[in-house]
């Protein structure tokens, strides 16, 4: 990997937080309301609510405010949420390992069966089998997930005492304990992205397999499977990288429903709640989080694109 | 051991220049339930139902009987009717914000993919601000902000698919951007709007339809998790995602309430992957290009 | 014994068959609960956080209030030794226990609650209700006299809530205080994780001896309604609390489960009605109020929105209530209802304004269902369902014309009078605590009568009146009263019945969702 695409695409991720971080400013605080209302509920009065503003701050305008938020984010400091008074780099250390493993077990689950399925369907393109699993992946995407939550935790909760119906412990308390936990969150959340990927995967192994040098791996003789994992996966696997890539700022939607159904305590439920109750420097955290995450994981995307293909390494460099 | 040959039939498939592959039954089948349920859904006023906000036709909860063939809902309301009238939100939420999106998010993509140089860069890293936003944040935001309506729900959805389709779409056009006629186009000195319109669209045009009938799709089911956080179109308006959030909370003394609404997004959604996939054969595009 | 009745209100027989009684013999120490709330709070400090239901159990676990009612109905105190007053009722003396400490080994003396109560009246968030206290005043070691600035007779009532905890000095003085309470009360603060867990343990040295039974107790905020319910039934928690009247009937069924309600309970519960701004077109017309009254069918509402639970409301107190009266309040009558409509459109036109609530799946339902009711009697309704904070908000500053609303359920009703007097009715577009802008002059006078009389008969009478006035002026239309329930596994007990530390009996365990675990032990 050429150092100076390194240096070019980490320069890209300062203009990309910027933007995102002030548009979430800028969004947030178009919402009607603001923090002192969501502390003060019903019994808020003139009076209380300027005291409370003044002593938050947010009597001062909104440029002020952000230049001041900016110039405390630069030295690490993610300010205290308006709400709790809790440090929002403590907030998100907290939850951020929920919602990581979440999201890691559930891509883990779609991948498990979506590569499998994707060998077997592109073995055989519009056989039987390829049919019926692409089609049955598809109807896992039609099911929303708060019902689908709602229908496992009635299963296996509920009916069958398989699985806790909520709640988190930590890894490193109780492994077992925390696996099992994380089960049926990472199943809800991983059908819908196994149907994507099984898509994705089997549209593109059927193109490369069409690829001259797959023909003529056939030509020397090579076995069909052989040809499938060791010629045809690898190079699919980019569009594979960079949907997982692409995922992440959608998936954290996602999680929110999935650690609302099952009271995880995750990014997801900390930005909405955060949202709900108008703690804007809490939702200011969240937001640059998943969008430094997002950065990151297309940087990751970027360099495992390298590691697959040796010719893209060559090509992105001198693009 | 022998290879056996690659199925004809998948060949042409994946090569549609050398003979085209007849769009097949599933086809039609899933273009007849969507032209089914987008007729029912345009002429749901004119229909013999009852009124889908009518509460008490029935005592509550009501499984299916022949007077009401899909049961009623937790207030009492008709689920036939409700199901043919959340349709419609369902069909207009899911077509109009991905054609906003295929819109603005093309126009962008193709331009992007076409000229290349600085336009391309803030584009695309315009997109991915955009991507880099939790769309969920966005949606509530702005519905939050302007008020839970049919109008705000597309809007919100669909300015979430201007990135995704941008990046499809650029990508499909930097492919052929450098194919023969393109270059020989340039060669003989045509402008680039003609180029554009001429050369560039009629080949982007169907990748990028066959990725909107999925987009739609993913769309459809967007507004139920909107309903799910009471962000969608205002009741007692009936969505498909209303509906079945509704029905979750009796999911075990009244199922259908879920079901039904479940099984005609579950049908929809479908209908239009098979639509998408057939089209996308037919004309040969890989979908792997993002 | 058990006196608490399970399966009340709804009038389920099953439900008398179950054992919902508590395990007879004494009661065992140690043992570990995990209770679901139905929320997370924002914190632990009384004159920072708002305390919702979920607050004041929380908060019932790390802190004492001064006082507490009792079964009786009348205020007894509790961390306090005595609660007076002058004969006038313009000042309080009250003198806490001596040989109390807090968890941290300090004292609990006059000085720490005249700290509380001092930093209440430097709040934002509580002084508003205590704009009648006119200095704190440290009395004695043990002592502090309250002094008014006009009788107050009801004080005392406010000590059995958000205002009457004790909170260590320490923590109102520490910036991270409300992360951190210290208190007097059964169990220690040991840690708080939002939106996951608050673990407290057993207080060695608490001032009630043997109490409490239980060793730990872990609370987790469970906020969708649904999966607490199913975490009961898999087992993944011990206790919790609900309001959801679908997981009330299921659970009164099921066999696996001990369900309290207080649905029979005395004393003030929550009111569910739609709130009307009285100061807005066309609601600012009593013809068109009385109109939306006689179109409402409650008992079709209850019926089928609420699973037939909730019992009738006609007016700010329920049945169960010592205020409880006949207040007239028009029943379900469409004819009526559409005589006013006309009459009214015949002047001015139609009828139309915006009905709102928050995004809670049940209460859509309900005013999805009201909305056909009202539109029978040529009412039309738009719908729009708003966020909690800006439901809130523009409660406050009139930005509304009919919200479904919850509210009312003060132990004393005096306690209601920022939301009824017309001193906090302020115009649209300020805030205004009387959120339905209703202004009317005899229910001033009530509610000055009810702060200032000493006379029980006086101030029922007072009371009573009010609802009366409502009756005729419908700012409000009533729907139900809350029920309230707690579900436990069979093998918690304790749950019904506790003692005050004065020997005499408390107020039903669980009144609007109050609910102390320093008496629940396990068998």
């Amino acid at each position: 990997m050429n150092a100076r695409y390194l240096g070019r695409k980490v320069l890209l991720l300062v203009p990309v937080l910027f933007a995102v971080s002030a548009l979430s400013f800028l969004l947030l605080n178009l919402l009607p309301g603001d923090p002192a209302i969501a502390i003060l509920g019903p019994s808020a009065t003139e009076q209380s609510v300027a005291a409370l503003r003044h002593d938050l701050d947010l009597d001062q305008p909104l440029p002020v405010r952000y230049v001041r938020w900016m110039g405390h984010t630069v030295t690490g400091d993610l300010g205290r949420s308006y709400v709790s008074n809790q440090p929002t780099v403590e907030a998100v250390r907290q939850r951020l390992p929920v919602t990581l493993e979440l999201l890691l077990l559930s891509q883990l689950l779609a991948l498990a069966l979506a590569i499998p399925l994707a060998l077997l369907a592109a073995s055989k393109p519009n056989g039987l089998l390829d049919r019926a699993s692409t089609s049955t992946a598809f109807a896992f995407l039609a099911i929303p997930n708060f019902m689908l939550g709602v229908l496992l935790i009635y299963l296996f909760a509920v009916r069958v005492h398989l699985f806790p119906a909520t709640g988190y412990t930590p890894f490193h308390d109780h492994p077992i304990e925390n696996l099992r936990a994380m089960a049926l969150p990472a199943v809800t959340l991983g059908v819908a992205e196994l149907a994507v990927y099984l898509r994705l995967l089997r549209s593109d192994l059927i193109a490369t397999l069409q690829q001259d040098y797959i023909t003529m791996a056939q030509a020397k003789g090579m076995s069909r499977n052989h040809i499938l994992l060791r010629h045809a996966l690898r190079p699919s696997a980019f569009s594979l990288v960079t949907a997982a890539g692409l995922n992440l700022g959608r998936l954290i939607g996602g999680a929110f429903v999935v650690e609302y159904l099952f009271a995880l305590p995750g990014i997801g439920s900390l930005t909405v709640e955060s949202i709900f109750k108008r703690d804007y420097i809490v939702v200011q955290g969240t937001v640059l989080l998943v969008a430094v995450g997002y950065v990151l994981a297309n940087f990751a995307v970027d360099v495992l694109y390298g590691v697959l293909d040796p010719r893209v390494r060559h090509a992105r460099a001198t693009a | 051991m022998p290879e056996p040959q690659p199925d004809p039939a998948s060949a042409d498939v994946e090569h549609g220049s050398t003979g085209r592959r007849r769009l097949g039954l599933l086809f039609w089948a899933s273009v007849g339930w969507l032209g089914l349920i987008a007729t029912l859904a345009a002429t749901a006023d004119w229909l013999p139902i009852p009124d889908p906000t009518r509460p008490g036709v029935a005592p509550a909860r009501q499984p299916p009987t022949l007077h009401h063939l899909l049961g009623v809902d937790v207030l009492g309301r008709d689920m036939l009717s409700r199901t043919i009238h959340g349709a419609r939100v369902s069909l207009v939420v899911g077509f109009s914000s991905i054609a906003f999106g295929l819109l603005v998010g093309g126009a962008v993509g193709v331009l992007a993919g076409y000229f290349r140089g600085r336009f391309e860069a803030i584009a695309m890293g315009t997109v991915d601000v955009l991507l880099a936003f939790p769309a969920l944040v966005f949606a509530l935001a702005l519905v939050s902000f302007l008020g839970p309506s049919l109008g705000t729900v597309t809007l919100a959805i669909g300015v979430l698919s201007i990135a995704p389709i941008a990046r499809i779409i650029r990508a499909s056009t930097l492919a052929f951007a450098q194919r023969e006629f393109v270059l020989a186009a340039r060669t003989v000195g045509a402008r680039h709007r003609r180029i554009i319109v001429n050369e560039i669209l009629p080949n982007v045009i169907p990748a990028a339809v066959s990725f909107a009938l999925v987009a739609v799709a993913v769309a459809i089911v967007s507004e139920g998790a909107l309903a799910f956080l009471g962000l969608s179109v205002a009741a007692p308006t009936p969505t498909w995602g209303s509906m079945i959030n509704e029905g979750r909370t009796v999911l075990q003394d009244a199922p259908h309430i879920s079901f039904v609404p479940s099984a005609a997004m579950f049908l929809t959604v479908l209908a239009l992957n098979f639509a998408g996939d057939s089209l996308r054969a037919r004309f040969d595009v890989g979908e792997g290009r993002l | 014994m058990a006196t608490a009745c399970a399966g009340g209100g709804g009038g389920n027989k099953a439900a008398s068959t179950k054992a919902n009684k508590d395990a007879s013999g004494p009661p065992k120490a140690g043992g570990r609960l995990i209770m679901a709330t139905e929320a997370e709070v924002d914190g632990f400090d009384p004159t920072k956080n708002r305390f919702d239901i979920t607050g004041l159990t929380y908060a019932e676990t790390v802190y004492d209030p001064l006082a507490a009612y009792g079964k009786d109905g009348k205020v007894h105190p509790y961390l306090a030794e005595s609660i007076d007053h002058s004969p006038d009722y313009t000042t309080w003396t009250i003198k806490v226990r001596s040989g109390v400490r807090f968890h941290d080994g300090d004292p609990l003396n006059a000085d720490a609650v005249k700290a509380t109560l001092d930093a209440h009246l430097r709040s934002p968030l509580t002084s508003p209700a205590l704009a009648s206290i006119a200095s704190v005043d440290k009395a004695d070691d043990m002592t502090v006299a309250v002094k008014m600035k006009e009788p107050w007779t009801a004080f005392p009532s406010y000590l059995t809530g958000q205002v009457g905890y004790v909170v260590s000095p320490k923590t109102l003085n520490d910036p991270n205080g409300s992360r951190h309470p210290i208190g007097t009360g059964p169990f220690t603060f040991k840690e708080w994780i939002p939106g996951n867990h608050f673990i407290a343990a057993k207080n060695p040295n608490y001032w009630q001896k043997g109490l409490p039974y239980l060793n730990e107790i872990e609370y987790r905020p469970i906020v969708e309604v649904q999966s607490r319910a199913s975490s009961l039934s898999a087992g993944t928690i011990d206790i919790l609390h609900t309001t959801d009247p679908d997981t009330i009937v299921a659970f009164r069924k099921d066999k696996n489960v001990k369900l309290v309600d207080d649905a029979t309970s005395k004393g003030e519960h929550e009111e569910s009605f739609f709130m009307l701004d009285t100061a807005k077109p066309p609601l600012d017309d009593v013809r068109v109020r009385k109109a939306l009254a006689y179109a409402t069918d409650r008992r079709t509402v209850v019926n089928t929105v609420y699973a037939g639970i909730l019992p009738d409301a006609t007016g700010p107190f329920d049945k169960n209530s010592p205020y409880a009266n006949d207040s007239g309040y028009p029943s379900f009558d469409l004819d009526k209802a559409k005589a006013l409509v006309a009459e009214y459109e015949n002047e001015k036109g139609p009828i139309t304004f915006e009905l709102g609530t928050t995004n809670s799946a049940k209460n859509l339902q309900a005013v999805q269902l009201v909305q056909s009711q009202w539109k029978d009697a040529g009412i039309t309704t738009t719908l729009k369902q708003v966020d909690q904070s800006q439901f809130i908000l523009n409660a406050l500053v009139g930005n509304y014309s009919a919200y479904l609303w919850r509210q009312f359920g003060e132990p004393d009703p005096d306690g209601d009078v920022v939301w009824w007097s017309s001193a906090t009715a302020k115009p649209i577009g300020s805030l205004s605590l009387n959120f339905a802008r209703n202004k009317d002059p005899e229910v001033d006078t009530a509610l000055a009568t009810g702060r200032h009389s000493g006379d029980p008969a006086e101030r029922k009478a007072a009371y009573q009146s009010i609802a009366k006035r409502f009756a005729e002026d419908v700012p409000y239309v009533w729907i139900g009263t809350t029920v309230w329930a707690v579900a436990a596994k069979p093998r918690v007990q304790g749950i019904t019945t506790w003692k005050l530390p004065d020997g005499s009996e408390g107020i039903d365990s669980l009144l609007s969702g109050r609910f102390l675990l320093s008496h629940v032990w396990t068998s």
